[in-house]
């Protein structure tokens, strides 16, 4: 898996030592041992969260007032969390998180480190609907079908 | 494949009925409305994804994924809660076809883009029609119990005005149908079409 570092947040941090960085963020290292990179990422951490609290999208989105667009993006893996403490740890809160500060932790470890996930085409054909039946209840035309094709590619890449 | 020799298996109401009273069993207490939004984002697991455009481009509020993971919703309607009882029933619509069409799904043997323009330029309109009348039945039963349908109507024919009414106009009780969908609407949170579609399945049966 090729790991990228395109994410605002990292970028803004790359003039600053690493202790810097590390001052800045203030990840408590004994926790962050068992957040292996290799572990749930942090979309799949979130989303678990959100079902173990029973929560659906639209519930946890009024909660947090944040967009369901760009929730489900970061459930996905397809953009990182927001850097912001304050907002993290409002998120935090609504999820009961065991522990507030290893859970913004987590958010900040993930910035930018979304894995390439090139939207090959046997995944095109899989995000394909089963059945695809317009409002004016008809068949789609060939132009619908287009366009519903290129959006399901736009929202199956990641944005760098 | 061949896609315009497509045959739709027929499935009746009865039986369209059952699976949904069976589903909700399975996912749900007795309460109204039915969450359908949350059984498939919490229960099922099934991803809710809002997409820019998906009602402006493609003339559709809501298309479940041929994996079965996740069902596709046009972001504008989903965060405006006048659709909301729309969505809903769109919602219940695509966990019918999830319940009842995944072996028709399969059968297409779907493998590339190539295929499912070929499907959909050459599958019957008529044939595709019954997917989506399938679809829109099992919606319709999942979303309006009967059992809880003639429990609710008969409060409302019930009440000493409304019986009043009835007599001193000399109207059968199907004819206030069309009136008593507006409060049942609200109770269901379907529309009164809706409603008045499981009024008129009620008293055929």
């Amino acid at each position: 898996m090729i790991f990228i570092l395109g994410s605002y947040c990292i970028t803004q941090d790359f003039g600053l030592t690493f202790q810097e960085r590390r001052g800045k963020f203030k990840p408590q290292i004994n926790k962050l041992k068992y957040m292996s990179l290799k572990s749930k990422n942090f979309g799949e951490f979130l989303k678990d969260l959100r079902i173990k609290k029973e929560l659906s999208l639209r519930d946890v989105c009024k909660l947090t007032k944040y967009d369901p667009s760009n929730w489900s993006k970061i459930e996905r893996g397809k953009i990182c969390p927001p850097c912001n403490e304050e907002i993290l740890r409002i998120w935090a809160k609504v999820l009961d998180a065991e522990d507030i500060q290893a859970f913004i932790d987590r958010a900040m470890l993930s910035q930018g480190m979304l894995p390439r996930d090139v939207f090959s085409n046997n995944k095109v054909v899989e995000h394909l609907p089963a059945f695809f039946r317009t409002l004016r209840n008809k068949k789609p035309t060939r132009k619908e079908v287009d366009n519903l094709i290129e959006l399901i590619k736009k929202d199956g890449l990641q944005e760098d | 494949m061949d896609y315009k020799r497509t045959k739709i298996p027929f499935l009746d109401n009865a039986l369209i009925r059952e699976k949904a009273d069976d589903f909700r069993l399975e996912y749900s207490n007795d309460s109204l409305p039915l969450d359908i939004e949350r059984i498939i984002d919490v229960k099922l697991k099934i991803d809710i994804i809002p997409l820019q455009n998906l009602h402006d481009h493609c003339d559709a509020d809501a298309l479940i994924t041929s994996n079965w993971d996740a069902i596709y919703v046009d972001y504008k309607r989903f965060v405006d809660d006048r659709y909301q009882n729309r969505l809903r029933f769109s919602f219940a619509h695509e966990i019918g076809h999830f319940v009842l069409h995944k072996d028709i799904y399969n059968s297409f043997k779907i493998k590339s883009e190539k295929d499912f323009y070929n499907l959909i330029k050459n599958i019957p309109e008529l044939q595709y029609g019954y997917l989506e009348k399938q679809a829109n039945m099992f919606a319709n039963n999942l979303l309006i119990p009967r059992k809880k349908l003639i429990e609710e109507s008969k409060k409302i024919k019930n009440n000493p005005d409304i019986k009043k009414l009835l007599i001193s106009n000399n109207i059968d009780e199907q004819s206030l149908n069309p009136y008593i969908s507006i409060p049942l609407s609200k109770k269901f949170m379907v529309s009164e079409e809706a409603i008045e579609i499981a009024l008129k399945n009620i008293d055929n049966t």
